[in-house]
């Protein structure tokens, strides 16, 4: 069992051991490695439609949303009914039964 | 150009290049920065390896990100940021690699248990072999610090960072830096102290 003494100089020792750390020169093909991946980067991403950025499609994608909640609400409108109705009533367009001789 | 190249840019000159996308510029800001940059992924992440991933990804970032780039400090300061922000992410991945790792038997085929810890993969060749041990018990004590313990102790114990630099790179003021440096010094001699004890 260590003493209290022999663990503070342990203690000491682990962290000033970084002092007797050597230099390690970073790989020669690192650079190389990195315009490699930057250039293979870039060949992806050139899509066709590379103008139409995040931004621009939020904005078309709220565009479709308002307009489709405007279609909606015509559609549901009551005017919108009474005037389907006034349109199938002038040209006849209501359900015709068939009468059948083997009903 | 060439003459951009043979003498000396201003930072100015340089920055505008980069943001041109002018990559015979990058090529030689790869030059002058890529031995300090390791020099800092390898004082946080104790394997060449990863610490060379970690620097492509640090200068893909400034690549891509150099137009965010606003001036307000030097480039160095920058660029360090970003290195010092990819260690930490690393490193917190690594940790939760570790604390989630024990789910992996139960939803795989796989019914081994990894229960190596990163840090116990020590491949930090600029260290002696005689000191390998007391080195991976330090790196395992840096990484239960709080994070901005660990950052600034590792900045200035291992990468060798004055005070004034660290205070840049992390947007604090000098007296800050050394008083967390103080708070880690004494955290790291606790922990080290209990885990001394126990194992012996």
């Amino acid at each position: 069992m260590m003493s209290n003494s022999e663990i503070d100089k342990k203690v000491k020792m682990t962290i000033d051991s970084v002092d007797s750390m050597e230099e390690v020169r970073v790989s020669p093909f690192l650079k190389d490695r990195i315009l490699h991946q930057l250039h293979t980067k870039e060949e992806l991403s050139s899509p066709v439609f590379s103008w139409f950025t995040p931004q621009l499609q939020l904005v078309a994608l709220c565009m479709v949303i308002v307009l489709n909640v405007y279609a909606y609400t015509i559609l549901t409108s009551q005017e919108y009914e009474t005037k389907v109705e006034e349109f199938v009533d002038t040209y006849d367009f209501e359900d015709e039964t068939y009468t059948s001789i083997f009903n | 150009m060439q003459w951009f190249l043979n003498n000396r840019l201003t930072e100015e000159a340089l920055i505008e290049q980069l943001k041109l996308k002018n990559t015979a510029v990058f090529s030689n800001l790869i030059d002058t920065y890529q031995q300090k940059v390791f020099g800092t992924c390898l004082s946080f992440v104790p394997n060449k390896e990863d610490a060379e991933d970690l620097v492509q990804e640090v200068f893909l970032e400034v690549f891509n990100s150099i137009s965010k780039f606003k001036g307000k400090s030097a480039l160095s300061t920058w660029i360090y940021r970003i290195t010092t922000n990819k260690c930490l992410e690393f490193i917190r991945k690594q940790k939760t690699k570790k604390r989630t790792g024990f789910l992996k038997p139960l939803f795989s085929q796989d019914f081994s248990i990894d229960k190596t810890n990163y840090f116990t993969e020590f491949n930090h060749p600029g260290f002696l072999l005689e000191t390998k041990e007391l080195n991976k018990n330090l790196f395992k004590a840096i990484n239960k610090l709080p994070e901005s313990q660990t950052l600034i102790f590792t900045l200035h114990k291992i990468d060798g960072k004055s005070y004034q630099e660290i205070a840049e790179i992390t947007d604090r003021s000098v007296s800050s830096v050394e008083s967390v440096m103080f708070r880690a010094k004494k955290n790291l001699q606790k922990l080290l102290y209990n885990y001394y004890k126990n194992e012996f």
